[in-house]
């Protein structure tokens, strides 16, 4: 209410009684004009359609600020390409150093998820370029860091190798698998990968670090699938197994975990010169998206 | 204006012919190898009539493009790289000289003359490496600076200034160390300072002499020094200008100004007498590759690792182009700066109705708001007093 208007009610309890009711009393007319024509639609199906095609809702996607790296051709090579040639991934797995029971779990979860992957517990005196370096001679693709604070998972390096780059993202919204009503119990089939929404260029290099990370070809009959679907640069993890029903019916089960990773750093090589960073002021617009 | 831009992913380069409008009027590639043979030096060699392009590839060539000819290969040279590892740290043309340096300290000298004969002529040379910057001085034929990891700075004299490009690259060369530099003092814990030459550039050019120069270097540790090798080995100004390594350093048409860019987003300009910070060119999101500067036109180019190569003004420091080019870039070059007129995109006639819709839209919404609040007055004046 502007400040110079007088109120004319002076108790804040009647006051508030009045705006509630005022209130009740739109969303019932609301609810009773969607009623109608919810009646009329189902009666005529076409009105339904043509309602549906005039009105559509301004959303912070569909008011995107324009990117011009959005849908253009992927150019050359880049440095997951002797994936894509058709080299098995060799994932190793570590934590931070000192890290506590929560980073293990996690790390037990992705060993769940990832093929061929093999976890060592993590040592002092190795840096996380020390660590690279042997996984090389090795023959390990890429190198897994689980980065756990306060006794929660907060964060995950993904290392690309032998010459990067290096992927930072945060994690957020962890669930594991057993707290999922319903949920099922995972196979070590080689799962199916949907990448949702990886538009921009840097949003294509991420899809291409999620695939090198899984061997080429699914195993169809373990029907596990692996999501990473993104939407305002948030990444969310999500495993089902499916099953055709009839026809026209799938059943989705959920395996879990479920998590959420953003993306915070992207580096050539291994940590070296930053390619992409997350700053703080670029969340000040929300209508631009990096992914 | 029209730029050249060498690509890491598909290993070539791009001919970005732009202006004004936010994104140019055509990009086109040229003469893509691949990742593995990317492109570490570019340049462009005006030769009489002909403008040259000269690259450095990963693999050990340098390759002689024709720019008037649709960037034709010309010839092709490979003995620049000590081994795989190896790649090239600068290359450069002086006095009908092409001088390419290797990080491990291999220098191939080419007779400028001969690169569209059979064989082109040409010698190698040695000096102690790791190096990871290497100049000319712009004015005294013959005389370079180098400097690398543990490698502190050094002038020296490779050939004499009356030599000809001829007579050089038949004799052997002999080296001599006119200047070296020594270490800054220990820190606070009495710790050797570690020593890691990016860049160096030579400024107040009008006071060298056969014996003096005054040069600034940058460090990956992030200092800025400052040489005057009258006042002895030592730098006369070491600051600490960033906590991350500078990688980059350009000169302005200001003597007193230099630019420099570190590893991550940072590009600014900086005082060289002082060493402190004036101003940021804003806007990268990755960490800048090279920096040219073109001091006629006072623009700044910057190409880097987020696919973007932008140009600046090095004054007013606006952002006056932002071209995506699609590939990491390593090497950019401004060819010439003409501006090209081009047509407005966008309709007015779509513009003044976007802009209408709009309001009527504000308007709505303002409508709608205000709606609630106008109800509950009427009721308010209406809901009866209780009498006591």
């Amino acid at each position: 209410m502007a400040p110079g208007e007088k109120i004319k009610i002076k108790n804040k309890m009647r006051r508030q009684k009045l705006f509630a009711a005022l209130k009740h009393e739109r969303n019932k007319a609301r609810h009773t004009e969607r009623a109608a024509r919810a009646k009329e639609e189902k009666l005529n199906p076409e009105l339904k359609q043509e309602r549906l095609a005039t009105n559509i809702p301004d959303t912070i996607e569909s008011k995107r600020v324009f990117d011009e790296t959005i849908g253009t051709e992927f150019e050359g090579e880049d440095d997951f390409s002797s994936y894509f040639d058709g080299r098995a991934p060799k994932i190793l797995l570590t934590t931070n150093a000192n890290a506590r029971k929560a980073a293990y779990e996690f790390a037990d979860i992705l060993m769940e998820i990832f093929p061929n992957c093999t976890f060592v517990k993590r040592k002092r005196e190795y840096s996380m370029k020390d660590i690279a370096g042997y996984c090389n001679n090795r023959g390990f693709t890429d190198l897994i860091v689980i980065n756990e604070d306060k006794k929660s998972v907060n964060g995950i390096t993904f290392i690309h190798l032998p010459e990067g780059p290096t992927f930072y993202f945060s994690i957020t919204s962890l669930v594991p698998g057993k707290s999922i009503k319903g949920h099922g119990k995972a196979t070590d089939h080689i799962p199916e990968l949907i990448l949702n929404n990886f538009s921009t260029r840097l949003g294509q290099t991420i899809g291409r670090l999620f695939q090198s990370l899984f061997p080429h070809k699914p195993e169809f009959e373990g029907r596990n699938v692996v999501t990473l679907h993104n939407q305002r640069d948030f990444i969310f993890f999500r495993r089902h197994r499916y099953i055709f029903r009839n026809e026209e019916k799938v059943g989705l089960q959920e395996l879990g975990p479920q998590f959420t990773m953003k993306l915070r750093r992207v580096q050539k090589g291994i940590k070296e010169e930053v390619e992409w960073e997350h700053r703080s002021d670029m969340d000040r617009d929300k209508r631009k998206f990096y992914l | 204006m029209r730029i050249l831009a060498s690509t890491d992913d598909s290993g070539g380069f791009k001919d970005t012919s732009s202006q004004t409008a936010p994104q140019p009027k055509e990009i086109k590639q040229f003469n893509e190898q691949g990742l593995k043979n990317r492109i570490q030096k570019l340049i462009v060699h005006n030769r009489s009539t002909k403008k040259i392009v000269i690259t450095a590839r990963a693999n050990g060539d340098i390759n002689f493009y024709d720019l008037n000819n649709e960037y034709g290969l010309i010839n092709t040279i490979n003995n620049g790289l000590k081994d795989i590892k190896d790649q090239y740290i600068a290359l450069f043309v002086i006095n009908g000289l092409i001088i390419s340096v290797s990080q491990q300290g291999k220098l191939l000298i080419i007779d400028e003359s001969t690169i569209f004969d059979k064989s082109i002529n040409s010698t190698n040379f040695e000096i102690k490496g790791p190096i990871s910057s290497f100049i000319p001085h712009p004015k005294h034929f013959g005389i370079f600076a180098y400097g690398g990891d543990e490698n502190d700075v050094k002038i020296i004299k490779l050939f004499e200034k009356s030599s000809t490009s001829k007579e050089i690259i038949s004799n052997k060369i002999d080296s001599k160390i006119l200047f070296q530099g020594k270490n800054v003092k220990n820190d606070k814990l009495d710790l050797r300072v570690k020593i890691w030459i990016t860049g160096i550039i030579f400024i107040n050019l009008d006071n060298h002499t056969d014996s003096k120069w005054e040069f600034l270097t940058t460090t990956k540790y992030g200092q800025i020094r400052r040489y005057n090798t009258s006042h002895g080995r030592k730098p006369i100004l070491d600051k600490k200008i960033s906590e991350n390594p500078i990688l980059n350093i350009a000169s302005t048409s200001n003597e007193g100004e230099i630019i420099c860019s570190d590893n991550k987003t940072t590009t600014a300009l900086f005082n060289a007498s002082k060493g402190n910070l004036i101003a940021k060119y804003k806007g990268a999101v990755g960490a800048v590759q090279d920096l040219y500067t073109d001091i006629g036109a006072n623009l700044l180019i910057t190409g880097g690792l987020d696919r973007y190569v932008r140009v600046f003004n090095i004054e007013t420091r606006e952002t006056i182009g932002k071209i995506f080019v699609g590939s990491k870039i390593s090497q950019v070059w401004l060819l010439d700066d003409e501006k090209v007129e081009i047509e407005q995109p966008i309709d007015e006639k779509e513009q003044k109705i976007a802009a209408k819709k709009k309001k009527l839209r504000e308007i709505e919404e303002n409508e709608d708001e205000d709606e609630v609040w106008n109800q509950l007055d009427q009721l308010e004046t209406k809901s009866k007093k209780r009498k006591i």
